[in-house]
């Protein structure tokens, strides 16, 4: 029975071995180099704690060629849903063959079980070794970059849970809608929505989470907008190096959020300048205030009274959390497989009657 | 002997629509029986429910004594072939047979050899490329070479010309020689399957109407022709599938297990297909299929 199942994933395992080895020959090549590169710059001036401004050792070809790499590491496990994982039963059912399959001296479910075992491991393979190869060669620009959570769904291990995920899911809708086109459209879009849901609504969650109160003083992306019943404040969310920043929020010493028209009277009395000279707040006015009409220094003045009472609390998962995160979203889709598997092989016992 | 296939109050149905209705038969051990019917009578679903590929609506069946795909022995008792004879159109000759071996453990890879040699089936060829004939020897070579007790063929020579038709049925009938297996082979063509079974099952609008060996069903039905007259008044013993009258004639089919004694009647032979055919009208005749009649009886 396994050696039947590997027969059948042959073909379709020769191609994506075709592109695993572009890749692994790929990065074989420019690893190394970036590698180097790294090592004789970034390193060197983060030892000597003297780099200077956004120091980039890096060509632009270096950064297309991975920004491609990661995006095939990140599709692969889509692509392992879609076109290994759907047509696994609907291509038998929309073509027949599962009365010539399911007629042989092998349960349907033991015949589902080696299938899925055999495609699992070949998936599981592949997207392996395809993410261990560009999470390896990507490694120097990885660090330089500092935003491994950024990189996170392309790199080391969680790929291999979405691919046995996606195969698993890919299965099971190509029982439920038998028909190979419609499992296969069915199955992207059900394997992108889980992705998502994972990645806002879990991921987050999966460990725990740092604060840190943030200067207002040098935020980047400032600016402060005048609306109807109130004022806010709009700043980038501080960088992290290698955090994975959630929100950030401006607070007052006590930690409270500040309210729209808080901010406003502290506006309109420690910076007149900002929030008056700008025309009265009325219904349908709405103006921003940005370095412009104002000028930079009376702007920087304000910042600094603001900053004096108020600061952005940044809500951040640190960069050690890395890796747990990594095996806990990899092990949450494996185990999401494995019961789609199950699924599909207690089903299979009632396909097609 | 455990019948070959065994049914009682068998139904399927698909949503509203009725395949097959209360099918109760038996067919006998070591027989080759022929199932026919017109297409969409049912015979497919009934050959279905026997490899265990559907589940039945209501009532039950048993195959060689047991739940049909109970597991993976009984499984391993049958062999079926599916109409269209569907294989894998990617793989080869040869894989098919490499699939055959890993999916059945009493697999005859010799006999399998020799099956598709004697064929003249190049083994390095993809299923996808072989004509209707070859597609369908394959399939039967898949079947044999499990060496199943019960071989279940759903209209095997539907697709395929005369010549090849002849060569599937031969084939078939040196296995059931040379292995004893049991046979049940569908078609809607009785001319297909006359030369081989010698047992007849006909289904029409999703029941069965006649059932038995073909020689009793020869012997026991007898087409008259005489002068004209009222059917009603026949010996209790005979029953009507068919009449006809002119004005000065009657030809009557009459089934009885009795001799004809009325010497006004003459008795021509009667083939095996003006029987079936004759049966098929009278089931196409019936009300829709509403009333659940026993399958043989057949009211006048």
């Amino acid at each position: 029975m396994i050696r039947f199942a590997w027969l059948q994933a042959r073909s379709q395992t020769a191609v994506v071995g075709a592109g695993l080895a572009v890749v692994a020959i790929l990065a074989a090549i420019t690893g190394p180099h970036l590698g180097h590169l790294y090592a004789t710059t970034v390193a060197e001036c983060r030892l000597q704690q003297n780099c200077v401004g956004g120091i980039n050792p890096f060509s632009n070809a270096d950064y297309n060629l991975y920004g491609i790499l990661g995006m095939l590491v990140l599709v692969l496990p889509g692509i392992v849903g879609v076109f290994w994982g759907a047509p696994l039963v609907s291509r038998e059912l929309e073509s027949g063959t599962y009365r010539l399959a399911w007629t042989q001296g092998v349960g349907r479910r033991r015949w589902l079980a080696s299938r899925l075992a055999v495609v699992g491991l070949a998936s599981v393979a592949a997207t392996g070794a395809m993410s261990l190869a560009v999470s390896w060669a990507a490694r120097s620009i990885d660090l330089t970059k500092a935003d491994q959570f950024r990189y996170f769904d392309q790199r080391d291990v969680v790929p291999v849970g979405y691919a046995a995920f996606g195969l698993a899911l890919g299965v099971v809708i190509g029982l439920l809608v038998r028909r190979v086109l419609p499992a296969l459209a069915t199955t992207l879009v059900a394997f992108v929505l889980s992705r998502y849901a994972v990645e806002r609504g879990l991921r987050p969650h999966l460990v725990g989470v740092s604060h840190s109160a943030s200067s207002l003083r040098g935020a980047s992306g400032l600016g402060f907008a005048l609306q109807p019943g109130g004022a806010s404040v709009s700043l980038d969310a501080p960088h992290i190096p290698n955090a994975y920043v959630l929100s950030a929020q401006l607070v007052d010493k006590a930690g409270h959020p500040v309210s729209g028209p808080a901010l406003h009277r502290f506006l309109l009395q420690n910076c007149p300048s900002m929030a008056i000279s700008q025309a009265p707040l009325g219904p349908g006015a709405a103006n921003t205030a940005t370095p412009g009409p104002a000028g930079p220094a009376v702007f920087n003045a304000c910042v600094d009274r603001l900053s004096s009472v108020y600061h952005q609390s940044v809500t951040y998962i640190g960069p050690s959390r890395y890796w747990t995160m990594q095996w806990k979203e990899m092990c949450l889709f494996l185990v999401g497989a494995v019961v789609l598997a199950a699924v599909g092989v207690w089903m299979i016992k009632r396909t097609p009657s | 002997m455990t019948p070959l296939l065994e049914a009682e109050g068998l139904s399927k149905h698909y949503g509203r629509r009725r395949a097959l209705s209360e099918c109760t038969v038996s067919i006998p051990a070591g027989r080759v029986a022929g199932l026919v019917g017109p297409n969409g009578a049912g015979k497919t679903t009934l050959l279905q429910l026997a490899v265990g590929l559907r589940a039945p609506s209501a009532g039950w069946i048993r195959v060689l004594g047991r739940r049909p795909a109970e597991d993976a022995a009984q499984l391993g008792r049958v062999g079926f072939v599916a109409q269209e004879t569907p294989v894998y159109p990617n793989l080869t000759v040869d894989q098919h047979l490499a699939m055959g071996a890993g999916l059945n453990a009493g697999w005859e890879a010799a006999l399998a050899r020799s099956r598709i040699e004697g064929l003249g089936l190049d083994p390095g060829q993809k299923a996808g490329s072989l004509s209707g004939g070859q597609r369908a020897q394959l399939a039967l070579a898949l079947a044999v070479s499990k060496r199943p007790e019960l071989l279940v063929l759903d209209e095997p020579v539907a697709s395929l010309d005369p010549l090849a038709r002849r060569e599937f049925l031969q084939g078939l009938m040196e296995t059931v020689a040379e292995h004893q297996t049991g046979v049940v082979v569908s078609s809607h063509l009785i001319s297909d399957l006359e030369r081989v079974c010698d047992y007849l099952v006909v289904l029409v609008d999703s029941q069965v109407v006649l059932a038995g060996d073909v020689a009793d069903l020869l012997a026991g039905h007898h087409m008259l022709t005489g002068p004209r007259r009222d059917t009603s008044r026949l010996p209790a013993d005979q029953t009507v599938i068919e009449e006809s009258h002119t004005e000065r004639q009657s030809t009557v089919l009459v089934r009885t297990r009795g001799p004809i004694l009325d010497p006004g009647w003459t008795a021509k032979p009667l083939s095996l297909e003006d029987l079936v055919l004759a049966y098929m009208r009278k089931g196409r005749g019936r009300p829709g299929g509403s009333t659940s009649r026993a399958g043989l009886e057949v009211v006048a």
